[in-house]
């Protein structure tokens, strides 16, 4: 591995927290999901389209979901968002309940 | 316009029935009738005049290329020019029941009228039906009754290629509908299906990899623990909700659900985030 990147590793698994690199690893998974979901649509085609676009859509949209957790649990950004994780995992609940229903609507 | 039925017996019936309203207090006088066979460069194959009730002394013919046109003027018996309700001219195809009606419209001003058969006309309605057509005028004007006003008989052409036509009623069984459905689209392989599949489950596997070797765990659900499992059964169940509404359940009783299901939640998740924050600090 380039010194560069093992560099960039170390400093990331120091000064990052624990609840940010599980955040982190969440929001790798959607992104994986959704590039596979993207390369069986290249392979195969979109048939049925529906539900590309609800199986896409639905990583797409946990993968900012978690990104909004992620800035609201930051401590660097205690300052400006307030608080405490609490409320911001109650949004983040709220939302996926309603992701998935459109999910589920639109699957078909 | 092609009137159903046969227009003859329909405009007796409004001729009589004009006679005998007590409304009409005149009748409708048709003068100065020129039947005309042109061609379309404005030259005259055929014209001849009639007085009412004298009929053509020969039978014109007509194709699509030599249209004909009818003028005349409708007057009270006052010879006062009228504006007429009703202006058609009646063609009744001989040996048959098809008739046509086409509108003579106004010419020059009020009470003088013309009808010419267009191209598109001609070919519409005679040139798949040639033949002896039998003329009229048939005339209508609501405070002067009507008039019915046989001109004579005229040839129509065919042109060439023109399908004969057919009956406008037939009787009999239709022909055998063909449906057509739609080819089913085509699919991919089914173990290209199922290496995706794998290849979408693995990012989960290696997410709980990950996690497990970053050391995250559930220590802090301890902090409330009764509170924190309610909450997240009720959230849990919300995804089950929705994955019934997929599977089966219709919309509205996921909603009625869903409803139900709100306020605990919120009262649960209330109490077990809430809790938590207090003895966190």
């Amino acid at each position: 591995m380039p010194a560069s990147v093992a560099a960039i590793l170390a400093d990331y698994t120091g000064r990052t927290p624990l609840r940010l690199r599980a955040i982190d690893a969440y929001m790798a998974f959607c992104a994986g999901v959704a590039v596979v979901q993207l390369a069986y649509c290249a392979v195969v085609g979109t048939f049925p389209y529906n539900a590309f676009l609800a199986g896409f859509g639905s990583a797409a949209a946990c993968f900012v979901f978690a990104a909004a957790l992620r800035m609201r649990t930051d401590p660097r950004n205690a300052q400006q968002f307030g608080g405490r994780g609490e409320g911001a995992f109650a949004e983040f609940v709220v939302c996926h309940v309603a992701l998935h229903f459109v999910v589920a609507n639109f699957l078909g | 316009m092609r009137l159903l039925g046969s227009t003859w017996a329909l405009a007796g019936v409004c001729a009589v029935a004009s006679l005998l309203s007590g409304a009409a207090s005149g009748s409708v006088v048709a003068k100065n009738v020129v039947v005309k066979v042109m061609e379309r460069t404005g030259d005259k194959l055929f014209e001849q005049t009639l007085k009412y009730p004298a009929m053509l002394d020969t039978v014109p013919k007509v194709k699509a290329t030599t249209p004909l046109v009818i003028t005349f003027d409708s007057l009270t018996t006052n010879d006062t020019l009228l504006s007429l309700d009703q202006a058609m001219v009646s063609f009744q195809r001989a040996g048959t029941e098809d008739d046509v009606a086409l509108l003579a419209r106004s010419a020059k001003g009020a009470g003088s009228y013309k009808m010419d058969i267009s191209r598109k006309n001609y070919r519409r309605y005679f040139s798949s039906a040639p033949g002896i057509y039998s003329v009229a005028l048939v005339l209508g004007a609501a405070d002067h009754g009507g008039l019915f006003y046989e001109l004579g008989n005229i040839e129509m052409v065919g042109s060439k290629g023109a399908k004969p036509k057919t009956p406008a009623v037939v009787y009999g069984p239709k022909p055998e509908i063909h449906h057509r459905f739609s080819e089913p689209q085509k699919m991919p392989n089914v173990f290209l299906s199922l290496i995706f599949t794998g290849l979408a489950v693995a990012p989960l596997v290696v997410l709980v990899g990950g996690w497990a070797q970053m050391g995250v765990n559930l220590n802090k659900l301890q902090l409330e623990p009764v509170g924190s499992v309610v909450f997240m059964g009720l959230v849990a169940t919300y995804m089950v909700l929705a994955i019934a509404y997929w599977v089966g359940i219709k919309l509205f009783p996921t909603l009625a659900y869903a409803l139900a299901l709100a306020l605990p939640t919120y009262l649960a998740g209330q109490y077990a985030l809430s809790k938590r924050i207090e003895k966190d600090i």
